[in-house]
């Protein structure tokens, strides 16, 4: 009898057990991320915290080959001008064309110092780019969102400016 | 009675062990292409069977005639005005193309 009882309770034990794991683990499994607000962001979940800081740095290298091209471009001019002195034609106009874009990357490059600093602290996050700080990972997002829209404005400028100088001078040569 | 107490316990741990390896939560649902299929009916056969299609017959083609010689424009050199101004469109528009790019992204 003490037997039977002894069985009967471990069986009760081991039903009890596995119903409590058939709830709990999938709950556990598929908890969705908590989202949570960040000033300037609205609610995010960590993955998304993420994403938007990798895309920020996608996006910073990108401006970074913006200005490589930017020094190519330079360079080019620079050679097109020395063409046409060599043709004794009066080249000053695309000389301050050029000396002007040559400001506004100075300018660019002088920006990026801070977002390179925002990328290097990397706060808020680990060395894979996972959240260690929620806030202070939005936050890191914020102000390096900041930083790029004013370098891309000046970038922005620079061609603009650029091609309406080179507009003008090629209309000059056909008037 | 003390063994069976003990293997009750022993097999209520290994349940409860195998109950909550569920899917971790923190992985990365990351979109990735998905994998080339192999279509084996269309992977080429070592040796033709004879119930393979015969060769193609190539049909005797006329003698072409000579192309006429097209007026060639000189390459420009870099001495050349066209040259320069070419690499300066190049450089422009391929800047331009990632500025646009840049915008989109960085919502404006």
């Amino acid at each position: 009898m003490r037997k039977f009882k002894l069985l009967s309770m471990i069986v009760l034990l081991f039903t009890l057990m596995a119903v409590s794991v058939a709830e709990i683990s999938p709950a556990i499994a598929k908890t969705p991320e908590p989202a949570r607000p960040i000033p300037g962001l609205g609610k995010m979940t960590d993955t998304e915290l993420r994403n938007a800081w990798l895309k920020r740095r996608a996006m910073y290298d990108s401006q970074s080959e913006v200005i490589r091209d930017a020094y190519r471009t330079a360079e080019a001019f620079e050679a097109y001008i020395e063409v046409m002195r060599k043709k004794h034609d009066d080249a000053y106009p695309l000389e301050v064309a050029v000396s002007k874009y040559y400001g506004y990357i100075r300018e660019a490059e002088l920006a990026r110092v801070e977002a390179n600093r925002i990328f290097t602290h990397n706060a808020g996050f680990n060395t894979n780019y996972y959240i260690l700080d929620h806030q202070l990972a939005g936050q890191s997002i914020v102000d390096v969102h900041g930083n790029l829209k004013q370098v891309h404005f000046i970038l922005f400028e620079a061609h603009r400016e650029l091609r309406k100088d080179l507009n003008a001078w090629l209309r000059r040569g056909r008037d | 009675m003390k063994n069976l107490i003990l293997a009750g316990a022993l097999l209520g741990l290994l349940l409860l062990l195998a109950g909550c390896q569920g899917e971790p939560s923190d992985t990365e649902h990351v979109a990735s292409l998905p994998l080339p299929q192999v279509r084996v009916d269309k992977l080429p056969t070592a040796t033709p069977t004879a119930t393979s299609t015969p060769e193609p017959e190539i049909a005797e083609t006329p003698t072409p005639t000579p192309i006429p010689q097209a007026q060639m424009q000189p390459m420009p050199t870099r001495d050349d005005e066209a040259f320069w101004l070419a690499q300066i469109e190049i450089l422009l528009d391929r800047i331009e193309r990632r500025l646009n790019a840049l915008d989109r992204d960085l919502g404006r």
